[in-house]
């Protein structure tokens, strides 16, 4: 970290806006997105631990679902207790005629598990990339209707106060939310879609939204200037070893994705620590080779990508697997039947 | 400024802004959080004639970088759109000195990515970018491309300084902006962020970025009726709050008669930047400080 960034910590820990102690995660965070970048960045080698993932049938957005994602959380090992858990939602635009964002019920059910697991806070925050109103969103999503006290516990993470974080070699300096870079555990609860820049949108890509429009504008366009595959490997090396994800695929999303796609049930809740391991799942259970998705390979160093180094608990992925329509350019990620 | 009874719904929400102003001078976009350049703008026009408005000037005053542009807030180094709100008020504060005139140059000379050589290269070999490079428009920061919301706003403080320098670049850079923007619009009628398709899909416009388009047109010799009635539909059906304060100023600046706000009451989450573009949005109210021509 620059003594730059640690100068303007400094200030804003004087002006009573951050206090020291609440410093610390936020300095860590960015210490160890720098270390970490830096030494796995020269080794070029993967990870000598295997990851867990674990695989949930959830065949609807019913009342079983706390049930459904606590067996995975359990599963997969997650203790929280007294952490500061941050929910972090794809939410980024609303059309009633398909399925952009996570569902209201999945963040529901999360935010009450998360309390019952015993952590210490939790809080749900998103920065949307297209849309200027994140509480319309939140409305027309039903968040705001059907999450009690969503306006308490809610952060608008476009219009958050920020840190700078000497984060990465992809990212440089980024100035990057407080709620976010304060929390213990982030829990990327991501959706199930193709994307039609990167492939596919899993739990890695959902951190897009914690870049703040305020400083970077909709739709964070600075990230498609640095480029997709590097701002998503930079965001994980920052957030990636505080996360844990849950992907949304009991609807997801084929074709024409994150926005413009057609709804695609494939009755499942992925999740795990290692959010390269969750997302190179994802891939296998939507039928694509996540070995050919960009992001997913670059993001090699930070978690498991190879079927042998992954130990799928719960369902097993053959079980579930439901091919995802992918756009002409991106026929090449289907994996064979 | 029309009356603003304590209870009114302009009343409200000054009050609002006037309490939740942070001891520094500027606002947070919530009360109690670290000011920001966005909602301070807003809330100072909102407030103009105020003492609260000339506190906020001098905060915004110390945010100006050497290169003239200003940061979106006090420990942010990053140049930014929020130069064009600055120029603005600066006009409307009647304020011409270094300030106003090195945030002027600045956005003279800031151009999106897409008028770069290599941009402009890919489109002479006939590489499709989706963008005319002759259209140069305005980013939310350098380097990157442009968006509708940033172009709005840089063509008002242009347009208002149009009226008292003869620069020919002003009008230069105003036709180049408003043609960035007209060449966008969307197949529905109105405006999306910031381009009108992606991979040959055409996209929907939204509501907020409609209004703003219409801000920036302001003034335009452009005929804008078509765009206008479906503002006001828009505004007629149900929108989000960000979304109804943009096209009731927009339209309010074109002429048009506006109902009634959808939202009596104040935003419940205490969202400052929608206070105050709701405040400016009234009737005879502090909108006018954006008004570039003649349309009323």
């Amino acid at each position: 970290m620059s003594d730059d960034v640690q100068k303007t910590d400094g200030a804003l820990a004087e002006d009573g806006l951050i206090s020291r102690r609440s410093l610390l995660p936020i300095l860590g965070a960015g210490a160890l997105a720098g270390w970490g970048g830096l030494k796995l960045e020269k080794a070029g080698r993967r990870p000598d631990w295997l990851s867990s993932v674990a695989i949930v049938k959830a065949p609807g957005y019913s009342a079983e679902l706390a049930q459904r994602i606590l067996e995975g959380v359990k599963t997969c090992g997650l203790d929280v207790r007294g952490k500061k858990v941050l929910l972090k939602p794809n939410m980024v635009e609303f059309d009633k005629n398909t399925c952009i964002n996570t569902d209201v019920s999945v963040v529901a059910a999360a935010y009450e598990v998360f309390r019952q697991l015993g952590a210490s806070e939790v809080r749900i925050g998103e920065g949307p990339g297209h849309r200027r109103d994140t509480y319309d969103l939140a409305e027309l999503a039903r968040y705001r209707g059907e999450i009690s006290k969503f306006d308490q516990i809610f952060t608008d993470l476009n219009r958050d106060d920020v840190t700078p974080i000497e984060g990465t070699a992809e990212l440089g300096e980024i100035y990057l939310p407080n709620t976010a870079l304060r929390a213990d555990l982030v829990v990327s609860l991501a959706k199930m879609k193709t994307h039609h820049w990167a492939g596919a949108t899993l739990s890695m890509k959902n951190f897009f939204g914690v870049v703040p429009g305020s400083i970077y504008g909709w739709p964070k366009n600075h990230l498609h200037h640095i480029g997709i595959p590097a701002s998503i490997v930079g965001l994980n090396r920052i957030f990636g070893r505080r996360s844990f994800a849950i992907v949304d695929g009991i609807v997801g999303m084929e074709g024409n994705g994150p926005i413009q796609g057609t709804p695609k049930p494939a009755g499942v809740l992925v999740m795990g620590s290692d959010l390269l391991a969750v997302d190179a799942t994802c891939c296998r259970i939507m039928g694509l080779n996540p070995q050919q998705v960009e992001y997913l390979q670059l993001a090699g160093p930070l978690g498991n990508i190879e079927p042998e180094r992954i130990e799928q608990r719960g369902e097993r992925i053959a079980s579930v697997r439901t091919d995802f329509r992918v756009i002409d350019h991106f026929g090449y990620l289907r994996l064979e039947a | 400024m029309p009356p603003a009874g304590a209870n009114s719904f302009l009343g409200t929400r000054l009050d609002f802004l006037a309490r939740t102003q942070n001891p520094d001078g500027g606002w947070g976009y919530f009360p109690g959080k670290q000011s920001w350049m966005e909602p301070t703008a807003w809330a100072a026009i909102a407030l103009r004639g105020r003492p609260e408005a000339d506190l906020a000037w001098a905060w915004m005053l110390g945010l100006q970088t050497a290169d003239g542009s200003w940061r979106p807030g006090p420990n942010i180094r990053v140049s930014s759109w929020v130069t064009a709100l600055s120029v603005t008020i600066s006009h409307s504060r009647n304020e011409f000195g270094e300030p106003y005139k090195r945030g002027l140059h600045w956005l003279l000379e800031t151009y999106d990515a897409e008028s770069s050589l290599k941009v402009r290269a890919l489109n002479a070999v006939g590489v499709d970018t989706g963008r005319n490079p002759d259209h140069k428009a305005w980013p939310w920061k350098p380097g990157n491309s442009a968006w509708i919301e940033p172009t709005a706003h840089a063509l008002t403080a242009l347009k208002l300084a149009r009226k008292r320098l003869t620069l020919p670049e002003i009008g230069t850079r105003i036709a180049m902006g408003e043609a960035a923007i007209l060449d966008q619009r969307c197949s529905d009628g109105g405006w999306n962020y910031g381009t009108n398709h992606s991979l040959g899909v055409a996209l929907p416009s939204y509501p907020e970025t409609t209004g703003l388009a219409l801000l920036g047109l302001e003034d335009t010799r452009t005929d804008l009726s078509k765009p206008l009635e479906f503002a006001q539909r828009l505004l007629a059906e149900r929108q989000g709050r960000v979304a109804s304060a943009w096209l009731t100023i927009a339209l309010r600046l074109h002429g048009k008669t506006v109902a009634e706000s959808h939202y009596p009451e104040l935003a419940s989450n205490g969202d400052v930047l929608v206070t105050a573009l709701e405040a400016m949005g009234v009737a005879g109210g502090a909108y006018q400080v954006l008004k570039t021509g003649d349309s009323q």
